[in-house]
């Protein structure tokens, strides 16, 4: 493969990456964070940043940026995840600003809007991103079939109800947060890794915004629609490059595009492309049953 | 003599000038049926959210086998055994109907998050555990048969009993239905009150609380009756004596006393 092809399998993995931490939070918990992106540049700043200055390598400062991360969502979500929903997703943008704005603010040591792109060279980067990328989906599927998953569904219901049956939700919610800030930092550090380059309006708030309309666009609670329309609808812009239409290039209109996706699709399929779907064996055994349904049907009928 | 299991005592709650609930005192024994009646507005949800810790009592106290719960959350009691239904089933919609089973269990479960990502055998140990438990509780109220749906397909009467099973699977020693007949028509309330009596048959220890305000299954079912009107206790006693009691069919008919 060209190294044009690699980089686009690195975008989707890392798409992937970022839309999986927030299918966690939102798909299950039904926490609408619009700041996730904040976790990635907190990460990955804090990542390079002291590899560089430390001269530390870089797998060591990752461990540290994803720690701190995980550390900042925590403080962060102790006084946020009290509020209500909506108010939470207010704050959460609010969250983004700001971390932008520090970021601008350590200008001496992150180089402010021109970016930071004393960034090491990694060897064989195609598989290790895509190691993670098939680890952290491989965990948060897991997670969304065991009984923190099944808690969080519950939780997002109804929270009365949950807490009725001893399910702690502030401090699931907490715990769900935190994991989803700890795999948008990773996701952070394989973004950095790829670009070389990192500046703070790379994860402002459209990031984030971007991360959610993936996620509704795939299905809001499906992880297999959520996975897919993360990998494709992050490289289509990458084919329409080529494509003029009337002199503009379509992926200019890239925003233009995803914004009518999204309320084509809100419109006329709500939950999202496969809505609640997962494929696993649970599908194709219901595809099958489903199938012996309309016959058995049809017989009784004739 | 059988120990009180649930016990409140002088329970008192307003909502800004509204007394919604004064002065309930009220017992509960293992095995037994306990109904709280009255018309629309009596404060009959109120005494159950007090009871559940959903809402904090003004005054009184709240035992539970003898031990002093007034001042914890919500959620420590409930881990404690009180388990509870909601007038308008609370099923969570996002499950289904053997996974909304599995969710009431879900809290005691020891693995932890990082565990479970990576299936490690105590994550296995525990969905084993859970599914076989929520299973044997489906199939002893005969509701096996619609483990895999949503509750949203299933009729009003079966969504009740999954949600009764629900709250039965953690084995409780308190279970509170609010108005588990709202909503259903005749014949699912028959149905409901033979599933009631399965429930006594199989769980001989527990003891249940009912919300109703329906005086037929309330005179069949229970032990003793409580009468609620404008927060306040009006009569109280075995059915044979409510049933007569003239203050209650005031209450309920507006006859002259």
């Amino acid at each position: 493969m060209s190294n044009y092809q690699l980089s686009l399998v690195m975008l989707a993995c890392i798409s992937i990456i970022t839309v999986s931490g927030v299918f966690t939070m939102t798909s299950l918990a039904g926490m609408f964070s619009l700041g996730q992106a904040a976790y990635m540049s907190i990460c990955a700043y804090l990542t390079f940043c002291l590899a560089r200055y430390l001269g530390l390598p870089v797998w060591i400062t990752a461990v540290a940026g994803v720690g701190t991360s995980v550390l900042v969502a925590w403080i962060i979500s102790l006084p946020a995840l009290k509020l209500r929903r909506d108010y939470f997703s207010l704050l959460s943008v609010g969250f983004g600003q700001m971390v932008s704005a520090i970021v601008i603010l350590l200008g001496d040591f992150t180089n402010a809007s021109i970016g930071f792109s004393k960034i090491p060279k990694v060897k064989h980067l195609v598989w290790i991103i895509l190691g993670i990328t098939a680890f952290i989906v491989f965990m948060v599927r897991n997670l969304k079939y065991s009984r923190f998953g099944r808690m969080c569904i519950a939780l997002k219901t109804d929270e009365i109800a949950a807490g009725s049956f001893g399910i702690d939700v502030y401090r699931l919610k907490v715990k769900i947060y935190m994991l989803a800030s700890a795999i948008a930092a990773m996701g952070g550090i394989c973004y950095g890794l790829r670009n070389r380059v990192i500046s703070p309006d790379a994860f402002d708030w459209s990031l984030s915004a971007e991360m959610q309309i993936l996620l509704f666009f795939g299905g809001t609670n499906s992880l297999t629609g959520s996975v897919i329309s993360a990998a494709v609808l992050k490289v289509l812009p990458e084919f329409l490059k080529g494509v003029k239409v009337f002199g503009i290039s379509l992926q200019d209109c890239k925003t233009i595009i995803y914004c009518v996706l999204i309320i084509v699709v809100i419109n006329f399929r709500t939950e999202g492309i496969l809505g609640e779907r997962e494929l696993d064996t649970k599908l194709l055994g219901s595809l099958f049953r489903k199938k012996a349904d309309g016959s058995r049907r049809d017989g009784h009928e004739g | 003599m059988k120990d009180k299991v649930l016990k409140a005592e002088h329970l008192s709650k307003r909502f800004g000038g509204v007394k919604a609930v004064k002065d309930f005192c009220f017992e509960l024994e293992a095995g037994q049926i306990v109904a709280v009646i009255g018309p629309n507005g009596a404060g009959k949800t109120t005494i159950f959210n007090l009871l559940s810790k959903i809402y904090q009592p003004d005054t009184g106290t709240i035992l539970f086998g003898g031990e002093d719960i007034t001042g914890k959350p919500q959620i420590e009691v409930a881990r404690m055994g009180i388990s509870r239904t909601f007038q308008n089933t609370r099923l969570f919609s996002g499950l289904n109907v053997l996974d909304n089973v599995k969710a009431a269990l879900d809290f005691s479960g020891k693995c932890s998050m990082l565990e479970t990502m990576l299936l490690l055998p105590r994550h296995r140990q525990h969905e084993k555990e859970t599914t076989r438990k929520a299973m044997e509780c489906l199939s002893l109220l005969n509701l096996a048969d619609y483990a895999g749906n949503r509750p949203g397909s299933l009729p009003y009467g079966i969504q009740r009993r999954v949600e009764i099973a629900r709250a039965l699977v953690a084995m409780p020693r308190v279970l509170m239905l609010d108005e588990p007949a709202a909503g259903l028509n005749p014949e699912e309330v028959f149905q409901l009150m033979d599933f009631i009596g399965e429930i006594r048959e199989k769980y001989p220890e527990l003891a249940i609380m009912v919300i109703e305000h329906r005086m037929d299954l309330i005179m069949n079912l229970s032990d003793y009756i409580y009468v609620q009107d404008f927060g306040q206790t009006i009569a109280e006693g075995v059915p044979e004596v409510i049933q007569n009691n003239p203050l209650v069919l005031k209450a309920y008919l507006g006859e002259e006393v």
